[in-house]
């Protein structure tokens, strides 16, 4: 006996899906009204976003949020998540979601209803669910400037429906009854992040959506129609900050949709917020618009936005099941359906955090030469520039270290930045006396922190490398040759001494007024005798050899020369000065040679020369004038006469009629060591 | 006709074998001596001879010399005056300045730590004066001349430089003097030479700081007239 029907289908007409329909939208308001976060997000909202942005969290973080659709069928206030986020160990940061209320849920009603011998109809809808509910993210900074982020989400599909199965019952009919199906697909997603701050005012980020993909794939093959659709995604964006109080932001993905957004921050720390949506692939270029509204006290942050679908065809529950089947769901933030809606959000950050008060925004710095350490305990070796970043002035000091060539950092003294404002402060480094044993030239890590609070060891830090020179280098500069003049170093006072001690009785029976010019023309002769080789002059380049290293070698070019001769004069108490002469016309050849207080006022040079040509009046540290005589100290084996007159005849030349002083390429550098 | 020719020859090629900068002693009357560059020793002037501005032409009583400049035009020295080569040359205003400059500040002491580095040299070539008249020490050269004497030909020098339109160097060269020399100050000639000088170069507030100096000295009647008048006069011109 063949079984008989019992029933009857009878086709209805279509009718709304959408029976519910709440979207996931970003856990933070800021980010719902702002749109493009992809590098504006920070802190504990960045978990589903950009999870590079985690790095925002001082140390703990949690944000809440909520939201109410604005539809007809509006429920009220739904609960959408909870965010608690954690960073460690300085550069790494955790964060877990819980969002019982992220889900999208449509009611979908079949064309067939079974009419039953009963005239009961029962309709063979179905409905679908998706949820996002829980997810795991890690973030850590790469360096001082980058930060990398992963994200792992599972994503629950579940379709509920009516079947229709018919059972064998007495008499031999088949009665058609209806069951509940529920079928439920899990997928596991993972997500990478990477936010760049390429300067203080510029930032650039990038998020993958759904790179991974692990499914159970349970759905039923004629099913999987209604499946969400999760195409792989990325999202890159901008942000500009022209001003402290503006931003500037800018996404666009791999789905051709493009997000511009702004913040600007109002006084009494309340900020406002706008943004635009475009979508190059549907006819409605704007298919959204956000506004919003923040306000934050301390370590809490208040949050309000509303976003605007401006097509609402096919929202509050006006969609078809064909306008479901042909327009799909890929974006539980923007798709056709979703309603719009005001989003609330709180964020409270708590534990040990400081919220940073000032940040370190650029840095300059010289490099190291060991022959002038001492000077840069008064002269700055560096500068950065520091920004306020608080609505207050602050009180600033920045610290100095290398940890090589230093015991302890060296400090600025405070400096006073006005809100918002920058700062460029210099600093200073007091070197050990080590570093003039460096042989060679070095790169090595040097540390700048910015401090303000007691409480707090830094508001922000920097380390940067730092050129550190040999001991013989030297920057060309005529004004730093000096340096290495040590007429403390025990070879030359030895050799001034024992050359002094040699003439003794000499220079005890001479004319007194003539005695610093006897003794220069001894220590100048004893000097000749000492060395055996002068390199061309013009071979002179930017090594130094201190003196005792001249002593020791014998020889050297016209720098060694006069550092040497100009620390043995010194060592005797004799005032020497260099002459730095670089022909403009010829700078290559650039040349020192160096003269010397004779101690006599002018009118007593005729008791040293008849021609004033051969010496230079100059007053002495207290206005008396004094005769001073050039010596072309790289011609110290010819005799002193000869160094005196080349020494003369070169600076009549180049100082007299070349007027070289005053046109800036002559100069006279008194060596003046205290 | 062979001879005429030579000499025709020499005459007309002597300009090119002379190189930039030198300069030809015309003539010698009585005697005068030179000094080269950084040389201790005078030796005797010579005419036809060729200079250098290293060189430092003197002369004695009773003495001329006549130069030839590389320019083409001719400088007469007179008796008793000292005149270096190296001032034989116009200066621009600004050179000038600056050098004036360089002599203001020369007091500044150095203050390195500062950043601040003056050169604290003055270039002084000239002769020595002693402080006092009658001054023990050294009060003559080993030339046997009196240092204030040497003082005197100098600023004669000087005026040679300004007969000659020099001004720029005539006004360092008499400020050079008056600073080894202090007693030459007392003479209101040589403030008159600088005032002047800056007139010609048409440095009116420079000219008009060295009148006022001149108006504060002890002057004759019509030294006294003269420079009241140019100090009216260029006031005016200051006004205009």
């Amino acid at each position: 006996m063949r079984p008989k029907a019992l029933f009857l289908l009878v086709l209805t007409q279509l009718s709304v899906i959408a029976e519910r329909a709440e979207a996931q939208v970003p856990s933070s308001a800021r980010e719902v009204a702002l749109g493009a976060w992809v590098t504006s997000v920070s802190g504990a909202a960045s978990i589903d976003l950009n999870p590079a942005g985690l790095m925002g969290v001082r140390d703990w973080e949690s944000l809440g949020s909520t939201y109410v659709t604005l539809s007809r069928s509006a429920s009220g206030f739904i609960f959408q998540d909870a965010i608690l986020a954690k960073r460690f160990l300085q550069s790494n940061a955790l964060a877990f979601r819980y969002s019982p209320g992220a889900m999208l849920s449509f009611h979908l009603p079949d064309t067939n209803t079974i009419l039953m011998p009963d005239s009961i109809k029962i309709p063979l809808d179905k409905s679908i669910s998706f949820r996002d509910a829980i997810e795991l993210a890690y973030a850590k900074q790469i360096t001082r400037d980058i930060s990398l982020g992963i994200a792992l989400r599972t994503f629950q599909e579940e379709i509920s429906m009516k079947k229709i199965f018919y059972k064998l019952e007495a008499g031999n009919q088949f009665v058609a009854q209806t069951a509940d199906s529920t079928y439920t697909q899990w997928t596991w997603l993972a997500d990478l992040g990477v936010k760049w701050q390429y300067s203080p005012s510029i930032l650039f980020g990038a998020a993958t959506r759904n790179l991974l993909r692990f499914s159970d794939r349970t759905l039923p093959s004629d099913l999987r129609s209604l499946s969400f659709h999760m195409p792989r995604m990325l999202r890159i964006g901008a942000a500009y900050s022209p001003t402290a109080n503006l931003l500037l932001a800018l996404d666009i993905d791999t789905e051709k949709h493009a997000i511009l957004g702004w913040e600007y921050q109002l006084p009494y720390n309340i900020a406002l917020r706008q943004s635009t949506h475009i979508d190059a692939t549907t006819s409605r270029i704007v298919p959204a618009i956000g506004l919003g509204i923040g306000w934050s006290y301390r370590f809490v942050e208040l949050n309000a936005a509303w976003l605007h679908f401006t097509d609402q065809r096919l929202r509050n529950n006006q969609a078809s099941f064909v306008d479901f089947e042909t327009e799909g769901i890929s974006n539980l933030v923007m798709n056709s359906f979703t309603d719009d809606r005001i989003v609330f959000s709180l964020k409270v950050a708590f534990g040990k955090a400081h919220e940073p008060v000032a940040r370190i925004e650029d840095i300059e710095l010289t490099d190291i030469y060991p022959s002038m350490y001492y000077v840069y305990a008064y002269r700055p070796v560096g500068r950065a520039r520091v920004r306020n970043l608080t609505s207050e002035p602050v009180h600033v000091r920045l610290s100095f270290m290398i940890n090589d060539f230093m015991n302890t950092p060296t400090e600025t003294k405070p400096e006073i930045i006005p809100a918002h404002g920058l700062l460029e402060i210099p600093f200073t480094a007091l070197f050990k006396e080590s570093i003039t044993r460096e042989q060679e030239t070095s790169l090595r890590a040097a540390e700048i922190a910015v401090e303000s609070s007691p409480e707090v060891p830094f508001e922000d830090r920097a380390q940067v490398q730092v050129v550190v020179h040999g001991r013989n280098d030297w920057n060309g500069d005529p004004h730093t040759l000096q340096y290495f003049v040590t007429p403390t170093d025990p070879a030359i006072l030895a050799f001034s001494r024992s050359a002094l001690e040699k003439y003794k009785t000499l220079i005890d029976t001479s004319d007194p007024r003539l005695n610093t010019f006897l003794r220069s023309q001894i220590l100048f002769s004893e000097f000749a005798n000492r060395l055996t080789y002068v390199n061309d002059p013009r071979l002179s380049d930017d090594r130094v050899q201190y003196p005792s290293e001249t002593l020791s070698l014998k020889g050297g070019d016209c720098d060694d020369m006069s550092v040497a001769f100009a620390s043995i004069l010194e060592s005797v108490g004799i005032a020497s000065a260099f002459v730095d002469i670089v022909p403009p016309e010829d700078p290559e050849n650039a040349h020192v040679f160096i003269m010397f207080d004779t101690g006599l006022p002018p009118k007593l040079g005729s008791l040293i020369s008849n021609n004033p040509k051969r010496y230079v009046i100059r007053k002495n540290s207290r206005g008396e004038d004094r005769i001073w005589i050039p010596l072309e100290t790289t011609e110290v084996t010819k005799g002193f006469e000869t160094a005196w007159k080349l020494g003369a005849e070169q600076y009549f030349e180049n100082v007299e009629l070349k007027s070289g002083l005053i046109k800036g390429w002559v100069h006279v550098i008194d060596i003046d060591l205290d | 006709m062979g001879r005429k020719l030579v000499i025709l020859f020499l005459s007309l090629s002597l300009p090119g074998l002379l190189q930039a900068g030198d300069f030809v002693v015309k003539s010698v009357k009585g005697s005068a001596v030179v000094r080269h560059g950084v040389s201790e020793q005078w030796v005797q002037l010579r005419g036809g001879e060729k200079l250098t501005d290293d060189d430092v032409v003197r002369t004695g009583q009773r003495s001329a010399v006549t130069l030839s400049l590389p320019s083409g035009s001719t400088l007469r020295i007179p008796e008793y005056a000292v005149l270096n080569l190296s001032d034989v040359r116009a200066l621009s205003q600004e050179e000038l300045l600056l050098k004036l400059a360089m002599e203001n500040i020369r007091n500044v002491p150095r203050n390195r730590r500062e950043g601040i580095i003056i050169p604290n040299t003055t270039v002084v070539h000239g002769s020595d004066k002693a402080q006092e008249a009658a001054a023990a020490n050294a009060s003559q050269n080993a030339d046997g001349l009196d240092n204030s004497k040497l003082a005197e030909m100098e600023f004669t020098g000087a005026q040679v430089l300004f007969n000659h339109d020099y001004y720029g160097t005539c006004i360092l060269r008499t400020k050079e003097v008056l600073r080894l020399s202090p007693e030459m100050s007392q003479r209101p000639e040589t403030h008159l030479l600088i005032a002047q000088s800056f007139e010609r170069l048409e440095l009116i507030s420079e000219a008009l700081s060295e009148y006022a100096l001149l108006s504060s000295m002890e002057l004759s009647p019509s030294q006294r007239s003269q420079v009241e008048s140019k100090i009216e006069s260029l006031r005016s011109s200051l006004k205009k």
